[in-house]
């Protein structure tokens, strides 16, 4: 991990808080590289560091016994890990992984706990968070249950867009079977369509968003509906 | 693991030029029943008019291990 003094303001849930949160938090922040399939906090585990990520995105991901695994909601600049955990002061329901190798901004988890007992306004903040993010997950869960392949990629390489911030990622379709619950074939045949359609380029495991309109048209509504009911933390 | 490759097939073809490592041809057949399962979900415009949907499973000599195919019939 490498460590910079950049502005933290690119993760959105930092550029909402207060001039006094900030300052109040920002001699605890580092930002570090986390990459691609790091575990930054195991199902189970007490949540110690939260991250917020810039150009990294943090896959929630559920385990199964049989060693098959999945994703259920993800987190990049518009939020923090491990949030209800931490609100709780519970452990972590999942393990927190690296999907999108990138830049997050970390704190530990007790410098924001005694923040947030003196801010009602950052607690404000992080239970709108939490309700996005609850949101999400129903609407993952029942997306999940009843979308096709090809429009669940869609949304997600969108959603994976607006949270890295980033024109082009790097990401295989392994990667991508794992964080989709199906077997790889099954994703490059919706990789296949959505190429097909102008909507993504690839090359040695980098996907492009070539055409963002493309992506949305064939995206289930999920996508639209997620941007229309979840709130502006900044 | 030897590997294999797989073929979907509706009318149009999609090939898996990159294949999969799986343990034996078991578990070849055992993974294109899944994809089958995955992807016949956005097969419905094609089976309904009476169409075919296939999933092929070949080894690296390209010899056919295992084929599932869902076919459309109206009467």
């Amino acid at each position: 991990m490498t460590i910079s003094d950049d502005d933290p303001n690119g993760n959105r849930l930092w550029a909402g808080m207060s001039a006094d949160d900030k300052a109040a938090l920002r001699p605890y922040l580092t930002l570090r590289h986390l990459p691609q399939g790091d575990v930054v906090t195991l199902c189970g585990d007490e949540v110690k560091v939260v991250y917020m990520p810039v150009t990294a995105d943090l896959a929630n991901v559920i385990r199964f016994e049989d060693g098959r695994s999945g994703m259920a909601t993800n987190v990049g600049r518009e939020g923090v890990s491990g949030l209800a955990a931490f609100l709780a002061d519970e452990p972590c329901g999942w393990d927190v992984e690296v999907q999108i190798a990138g830049d997050a901004w970390a704190l530990p988890a007790d410098a924001l706990r005694r923040r947030v007992l003196d801010s009602p306004p950052l607690l404000r903040l992080l239970m709108r968070l939490t309700h996005n993010n609850q949101i999400e997950a129903a609407q993952n869960a029942v997306c999940n249950a009843v979308h096709t392949v090809t429009p669940r990629l869609a949304r997600w390489l969108l959603t994976i867009q607006d949270r890295t911030g980033r024109e082009s990622f790097q990401l295989t379709q392994d990667d991508l079977a794992t964080t989709m619950s199906v077997r790889r074939t099954t994703v490059n045949a919706s990789w296949q369509e959505l190429k097909k359609l102008g909507g993504i380029t690839s090359s040695r495991g980098v996907v492009r968003v070539a055409s963002r309109d493309v992506l949305e048209h064939a995206a289930c509504e999920c996508y639209g509906a997620l941007r229309r009911r979840t709130v502006s933390v900044d | 693991m030897p590997r294999y490759f797989f073929r979907l097939r509706d009318g149009e073809v999609v090939r898996d030029e990159e294949g999969e490592e799986l343990a034996d041809n078991d578990a070849a057949c055992a993974a294109a029943v899944e994809v089958f399962a995955e992807t016949i979900p956005s097969k419905s415009e094609v089976l309904m008019d009476g169409g075919d949907y296939e999933v092929m499973v070949t080894d690296a000599d390209a010899a056919q291990v295992y084929s599932i195919t869902a076919k459309g019939q109206r009467y």
